[in-house]
């Protein structure tokens, strides 16, 4: 994960050549934010490719640093990393620092020294920090190799600018680039007095207008708005795909539509679904990909309805959910996640040249499903502790749930168990409880 | 009283009415067993059958013991 902090032109070529250049084969993302100054900020997540991958601490060490490099050896890095990449001084040495929080660093500077890079039983990585004896002389404090912000020497080199560099392994640092899109601008509140005017008399007070609710925007960012660039940026695009069973597509229409219109307006129009039929039949290119991997090759005009082979571009699609208890429209999902090239529906149930009836009998064919029997288990397990009631619940709630495929065979295996208690319960009701009369 | 031995509930009858203790369940939950087409449906006509303690007293006959002695006295 990288944090950069720069300049504009900088921030904004270096977007560019990562975002647009197709710079990453794999994934990434972006946030900008703009900071009370008007420095531009941008958090930058990007997912490396396999080929790329830093697998052990010895390849994360060729990329990242965060000690400070000689003087002597790297006389212009070490200049750069000096000016940029120092936290502090804080702590004792500086209270009033921003970065200090009741009473200690929120960042954690200084750090620890370190022999080598490490990975934490966290997952989290401490970089190498060895106390080398090298520092630099910031408001009369010496500051080394633990105040030093990780940094990757050929980004820094090249935008000169801090550029804070962590190799990450964990997802919730998406959630933490998605917390700035939905943070909304800073706030400040200011009050505006007219002291002159001020008098003993009855002031009529307008709380409207004494309050005002304003915007400010830097010029840098002014300038960002300005020219449209994004705020947040995700890459590569994805594709929400549709699918219907046949002759049941979605066919949207108002109250007060004449039905004979409806029915001709979407009597020939092509779905998302039914245009990859088309193009498969036109185009060779797309007949070894799946549905979900159709638009990295193929782009969805969504005008023309229909689909045409990419030029340029990246994208991933992504089948819609549908629950396991909808019956075909799932086996049907099912079937597309391994189903490559169908020029009809028909084709998407043919299994090495055998057509079935239904989806649920190609599934089976291609040994996809899994029977019920885990939550005949999951019962069977729970009756040995839960009563007949709890039991119920459980059921009921697979049931609404959607997610067995044949309840009724679930049913059928466990329904003794579910009637458990109610026996008791009539007795109970019927005060006959344990009574035996002769 | 040779008749009340004890009272048990027949199979088919605890059957239909497990099925309409899921049935309550699902109805609280805004759905029906009418929308799981697969399951076997409750029979309500005779959801009352014990609800009345004379009238389960009357019914409670032991019903195989009695088509046993039928079967003999034929």
């Amino acid at each position: 994960m990288q944090v950069y902090h720069t300049t504009f032109l900088n921030l904004f070529f270096l977007l560019e050549i990562v975002f647009s250049n197709n710079y990453v084969p794999n994934l990434g993302m972006y946030t900008v934010e703009f900071q009370k100054r008007g420095l531009p900020h941008a958090h930058i997540l990007l997912w490396l490719s396999d080929l790329n991958k830093l697998e052990n601490a010895k390849h994360i060490d060729q990329v990242i640093s965060a000690e400070l490099p000689h003087p002597d050896l790297y006389p212009k890095l070490s200049k750069v990393v000096q000016t940029y990449m120092i936290h502090g001084p804080c702590g004792a040495a500086r209270f009033n620092s921003p970065c200090m929080k009741k009473g200690r660093c929120s960042k954690f500077f200084p750090k620890k020294f370190r022999h080598s890079t490490t990975i934490d039983e966290d997952g989290y990585h401490v970089y190498r920090r060895r106390d080398d004896g090298l520092f630099v002389l910031k408001n009369g404090h010496k500051l080394g190799n633990a105040n030093l912000v990780s940094y990757s020497p050929l980004l820094l080199m090249r935008y000169q600018a801090h550029v804070n560099t962590e190799y990450c392994n964990k997802s919730n640092s998406i959630k933490y680039l998605f917390k700035y899109v939905n943070k909304g601008p800073d706030k400040a509140t200011i009050k505006i007095t007219d002291k002159e005017n001020e008098s003993t008399e009855m002031l009529i007070v307008d709380e409207i207008k004494r309050y005002y609710d304003c915007r400010y925007l830097s010029a840098c960012e002014a300038v960002w708005r300005i020219y449209g660039f994004d705020i947040h940026h995700r890459w590569p695009a994805v594709q929400r795909l549709t699918f219907h069973l046949q002759d049941q597509q979605l066919v949207l229409f108002k109250d007060d539509d004449r039905i004979d219109d409806v029915l001709h307006r979407n009597e020939n129009m092509n779905t998302m679904f039914l245009a990859w039929f088309e193009a498969n039949k036109k185009f060779e290119e797309g007949r070894n990909l799946t549905y979900a991997k159709f638009p990295t090759k193929f782009v969805w005009m969504s005008q023309q309805k229909q689909r045409k082979p990419r030029k340029q571009g990246y994208s991933i699609g992504r089948l819609t959910y549908v629950p396991p208890g909808s019956g075909e429209c799932y086996y049907m999902r099912i079937l597309l996640t391994k189903q490559k090239g169908c020029i009809d529906h028909d084709s998407i149930k043919t299994i090495n040249g055998k057509t079935f009836s239904t989806h649920q009998e190609a599934c089976q064919e291609l040994g996809l499903l899994a029977n019920d029997k885990e939550f005949i288990d999951a019962i069977k397990e729970a009756s040995h502790l839960a009563y007949g009631n709890q039991l119920r619940r459980l059921f009921v709630a697979l049931l609404i749930m959607n997610t067995m495929f044949k309840p009724n065979v679930v049913w059928d295996a466990t329904w003794t168990l579910l009637a458990d208690g109610i026996l008791y319960q009539k007795r109970k009701d019927l005060n006959i409880l344990g009574t035996k009369l002769n | 009283m040779f008749y009340f031995v004890d009272f048990q509930i027949e199979e088919h009858d605890l059957h239909n009415l497990c099925l309409l203790e899921v049935q309550e369940l699902l109805n609280s939950n805004g759905r029906a067993l009418t929308y799981y087409s697969c399951l076997p449906q409750p029979d309500l006509s005779n959801s009352f059958k014990f609800h009345n303690r004379l009238i389960v007293d009357e019914m409670n006959y032991d019903k195989e013991q009695m088509e046993k002695l039928h079967q003999s006295l034929l």
